[in-house]
Parts: C-alpha cells; sequence; structure tokens
C-alpha cells in the first residue's frame, strides 16, 4: 500500500499535460481562420450578419472536432453517445439562433428602411404638390382671354432664382429631399424632388442633381392640369 | 478559521478557481488593449474601450443584431456607416473567438487535465463531469427559449397593434375628408330651383348648371391629392370616387388602402381587410355606410 507521502509525490511528478493531446496549432488556426473570414466578408461585403455566418463556419467546424476529441478516451461508449447528442443539441441551438437573429433583425432593418422610402415619397409628393399648386390656381383664375403663359407665372413666384441655368434648386420641405425646377419649350413646368440620402428602386439610376440611385419623383404642370410620376 | 490556498491544487487542476480568475484577467487585458487600440483608431475616448472591455464577452448574434440596427437606423438619418470597420465590429468577431473556440478549448483542456489528474484518485469520472458540464450549457441554451418565444409573441402583439391603429386612423380621416366633400357639395355647389320650379342642380365652378360635379371641386384646396379624371381622386392613399346620380343627388366612395388581410393569423377587418364608406348626399341629407 502506497503512503501518502508517495501519493503526493505521484501527484507532483505527473502533472496533466495543458494540452490534453488537442494541439494549440489547432486552436491558433481556428482562431485566425475565423477571424479572417469574419474580417475579410465584413469589409468586402459590407454586412455584419454574413460576417458574422461566414466566420461561424470554422468556429463551428472547431467546435464539431473539439467535440469528437473530448468524447475520447477515456469515456465510455454510451457516455459518448450522450455527450455527441447534447453537443450537437447546442451546436444547432447556437445555429438556430443565429439564423433566427439574423432573419429578425434584417426584418426590422427593411422595415426601417421602408419607413424612410414612405416617409420620403410623402414629403417628395407634398412638396411638389405644394409648389405647384398656387401656380397652377393662379393660371386659372386668369381671364380667358388674358391669360399669361404658366412658366412665366411660375418664374414670377420664385423671382429670386436664377433662371438662365436651366434648372432651379427651390425650396425642399426638409434636409432629406431637395426640389428643382425647370422649364419646357412648350411652357410646361417640370418640378423634381430628390431625396437626399434615401436610395430608390434602381440604385443605378441618375437623378438629375447629379446623386446616383436616391428616390426621385416628378410634376409636370401646365395649363391643363398636373401629373405626378415616381421615377425611382 | 483561516483556510489556505492549496497551490499545488491551483498548479494541477486546469479548472480550479483561481485559474478561471487569472483566464479572465488575460482575457480582459487583452481585450481591453485591442477595444484601446480600435477605438482609438475610431477617434473614440479611452474610458470607452475600458468600459467596452466587456462586451465580447457578450453572445455575438446579439451584438450583431444590435449592429444591424445601428447601421439601419444611421441609413435612415443619413449616416452611412454600413462596411466601415468599427470598434463594434471587432467586439462580434472577438465575441466569437472567446465564446465558441477559447472559452470551450479552455473548458475541454482543463476537464481533460482534471481527469488525468484525478485517473489516480477516487473522484468524479471525467466523461460524467463531460457530460454535466455540457449538459449545464445545453441548459441554459434552452432556457433562453421560453424569453425568445415571449419576444417574439410580444413583437408580434405590438405589430398588430400598431396595424390597427394605423387603420382606424386611416378610416377616421376617410370619413372626415368625405363628410367634408358632403358637406362642401351641399353647401356651394348646389343650386336650389326657382321657387316655381321644381328641384335644383349641382353646378359646376364655371356656373354651369349640368348634373354634373367634379370631384375637383370638392377636394380641399389644400390637400395633397392625385386627380385620376373627374371622379377619380386619390389623397394620402385613399381613393375616392363620386358619382353623381341625378340633378340634386350624388354619391361618394372612399377606400382606405388595402390592410395585409392576416397579421399574425388573423384577420384585422373583415372583407379581406377592405374599408370602403359611402355617402349618399341630396341637397338635405348626408347617409353614410361603412361596407366591412
Amino acid at each position: 500500500m502506497k503512503s501518502v507521502h508517495d501519493m503526493e509525490r505521484h501527484r507532483t511528478i505527473r502533472l496533466p499535460r495543458i494540452a490534453g493531446g488537442m494541439p494549440v496549432v489547432w486552436l491558433v488556426i481556428a482562431m485566425v481562420v475565423t477571424c479572417g473570414t469574419f474580417s475579410g466578408v465584413y469589409i468586402t461585403t459590407g454586412d455584419i450578419w454574413t460576417a458574422a455566418l461566414a466566420g461561424g463556419i470554422p468556429a463551428l467546424i472547431y467546435m464539431a472536432g473539439l467535440t469528437v476529441h473530448a468524447t475520447c478516451t477515456p469515456a465510455s461508449r454510451r457516455c459518448r453517445i450522450a455527450v455527441m447528442l447534447v453537443a450537437v443539441t447546442v451546436l444547432t441551438g447556437i445555429s438556430a439562433e443565429f439564423m433566427v437573429l439574423s432573419s429578425r433583425t434584417r426584418w426590422q432593418a427593411d422595415m426601417i428602411a421602408g419607413t424612410g422610402v414612405s416617409y420620403d415619397r410623402s414629403a417628395m409628393m407634398s412638396a411638389l404638390f405644394s409648389t405647384a399648386s398656387p401656380v397652377f390656381a393662379s393660371y386659372q383664375q386668369q381671364p380667358q382671354r388674358k391669360r399669361r403663359a404658366m412658366a412665366e407665372i411660375f418664374k414670377d413666384s420664385w423671382s429670386t432664382r436664377d433662371w438662365t441655368t436651366g434648372m432651379v434648386t427651390l425650396d425642399g420641405p426638409s434636409e432629406r429631399v431637395n426640389v428643382y425646377a425647370s422649364t419646357t419649350p412648350d411652357g410646361a413646368i417640370v418640378l423634381t424632388a430628390v431625396a437626399a440620402v434615401t436610395p430608390g428602386g434602381d440604385a443605378a439610376f441618375a437623378n438629375v442633381n447629379g446623386c446616383i440611385g436616391r428616390l426621385q419623383s416628378r410634376l409636370l404642370l401646365n395649363g391643363k392640369g398636373m401629373s405626378y410620376e415616381i421615377e425611382n | 478559521m483561516r483556510s489556505k490556498t492549496d497551490f499545488r491544487a491551483v498548479l494541477t487542476d486546469p479548472l480550479h478557481w483561481m485559474r478561471i480568475v487569472l483566464y479572465v484577467v488575460i482575457a480582459t487585458v487583452v481585450l481591453g488593449s485591442l477595444q484601446h487600440y480600435v477605438n482609438r483608431r475610431s477617434s473614440q475616448g479611452g474610458w470607452c474601450a475600458v468600459l467596452n472591455t466587456l462586451i465580447p464577452m457578450a453572445d455575438p448574434a446579439v451584438l450583431a443584431g444590435g449592429i444591424e440596427m445601428i447601421e439601419a437606423s444611421n441609413a435612415f438619418a443619413g449616416y452611412g456607416s454600413r462596411g466601415v470597420w468599427r470598434g463594434d465590429i471587432t467586439a462580434v468577431m472577438m465575441s466569437m473567438v472567446f465564446l465558441y473556440i477559447v472559452g470551450p478549448t479552455l473548458l475541454v483542456w482543463g476537464l481533460r487535465g482534471r481527469a488525468r489528474f484525478r485517473r489516480h484518485e477516487p473522484g468524479t469520472p471525467p466523461a460524467a463531469v463531460i457530460a454535466v458540464a455540457i449538459a449545464a450549457g445545453c441548459c441554459s441554451v434552452m432556457l433562453l427559449v421560453p424569453g425568445f418565444r415571449y419576444a417574439y409573441s410580444t413583437i408580434g402583439e405590438h405589430e398588430r397593434d400598431i396595424a390597427r391603429v394605423a387603420a382606424m386612423e386611416d378610416e377616421a380621416a376617410l370619413k372626415d375628408e368625405m363628410l367634408l366633400m358632403a358637406h362642401k357639395a351641399q353647401v356651394a355647389y348646389f343650386v336650389a330651383g326657382e321657387p316655381w320650379q321644381v328641384g335644383g342642380s349641382w353646378q359646376m365652378s364655371d356656373g354651369s348648371r349640368q348634373p354634373a360635379l367634379s370631384i375637383v371641386q370638392l377636394i380641399d384646396p389644400g390637400a395633397i391629392a392625385v386627380i385620376k379624371d373627374s371622379r377619380h381622386a386619390l389623397i394620402g392613399g385613399r381613393s375616392y370616387e363620386l358619382i353623381v346620380e341625378r340633378a340634386d343627388s350624388l354619391t361618394l366612395r372612399g377606400q382606405c388602402p388595402p390592410i395585409p388581410p392576416e397579421v399574425h393569423g388573423e384577420p384585422i377587418f373583415g372583407n379581406n381587410g377592405a374599408r370602403d364608406i359611402t355617402i349618399g348626399v341630396t341637397p338635405s341629407t348626408l347617409s353614410l355606410a361603412y361596407n366591412q
């Protein structure tokens, strides 16, 4: 029978290996691959969820390998199966959490973007009609025989603007919407509203103010009335 | 009685509480330095870096969700930040590394080391320890399920409430506008017959007495409207139709924009979400009917 002194000596001599058979290089490789995948995908796509899901794949593979390693000897077969089942459940739960949260927050982000589009479209429509309506009313109220041209009335109402430049910037309803006006050879007025920040459906659409892909609406005002059109 | 720390146990047991504290201190120092470096590059304060040190200990999915919402809000406000590497992006990456790679590895190494240590003396079987540890983790994940379920059901209820309130406001606006239009038709555009003649008639704004009326005449001049023709107009997404039936009676029909018929499995309104209001107008009467 071993003495207490022998036990203590035995315990001191046989210190467990920290790595436990799992090379440290595996850990380093997993960290590097995960960080590299995550940062590379994020820098390329700019989407946090795509980066997180891409970075999660090597992490998931590593965790699966770690689970296999953890259930090696000295565990019994029954215990290994039980641990595997539990590990699969946990990994599935983590994956499901990622998928559910990503779809949910993306949906919420889309809703916020949609709210921005609705808000700006309403502001653009309001700005165009409120600019055009008084001019149209002034035009209609003139005597039939002595009617001034629509463009003339409009220019008078914005007399401080320089109309020689072709397109004139009017006062927009807010910083989010810019309104521009121009005249056509047949005397009609073209009012165009362009959103300052909100993108429209066509990302390559060329806006009248030089921006690309922003919301844009157009209102044509002539003696017959007004026609409103969403261009992007 | 004062207990003495058994440093031999600390050295031999990888999962001794003092070693776990040491892991956390090392992780905090490493992460704090990294956060400080990243935040200094993105011109944030050093204290912010210190406070953010423990963020990578959080769930990366929750952090990523928060960032997604922040970026969506920034885009709404006109501040583009998508694709820019910031401190919180680093936090997501580090939390993935710590929670999914370093943490489990340390746990497994520790358990295996403890198993080797205890092989020479009676104690808990190592496989059972691993099973208990993973089962504890599994239970903690499963404990989240009711929370998620509650959160989603709450969000669903809020969505339904918002849709209902918006629909009710829409319907109220429709009714108010139609009553004003009907009143305007009665007061401004009906010319009663001469005392020795019968009845009267609607008149156009130019004074012509044909029994016709354009919807443009009835719309509030300040309203933002899209006029389709003399009978149809669109105001704020609500469509209006004017039907002049006789010289002294007309019908106004209004319809709210369609609401998705089903939100979380139940229709908000009958008739597939359509809400129509009809007002019959004569020189002296108004009759309002809901068609839902």
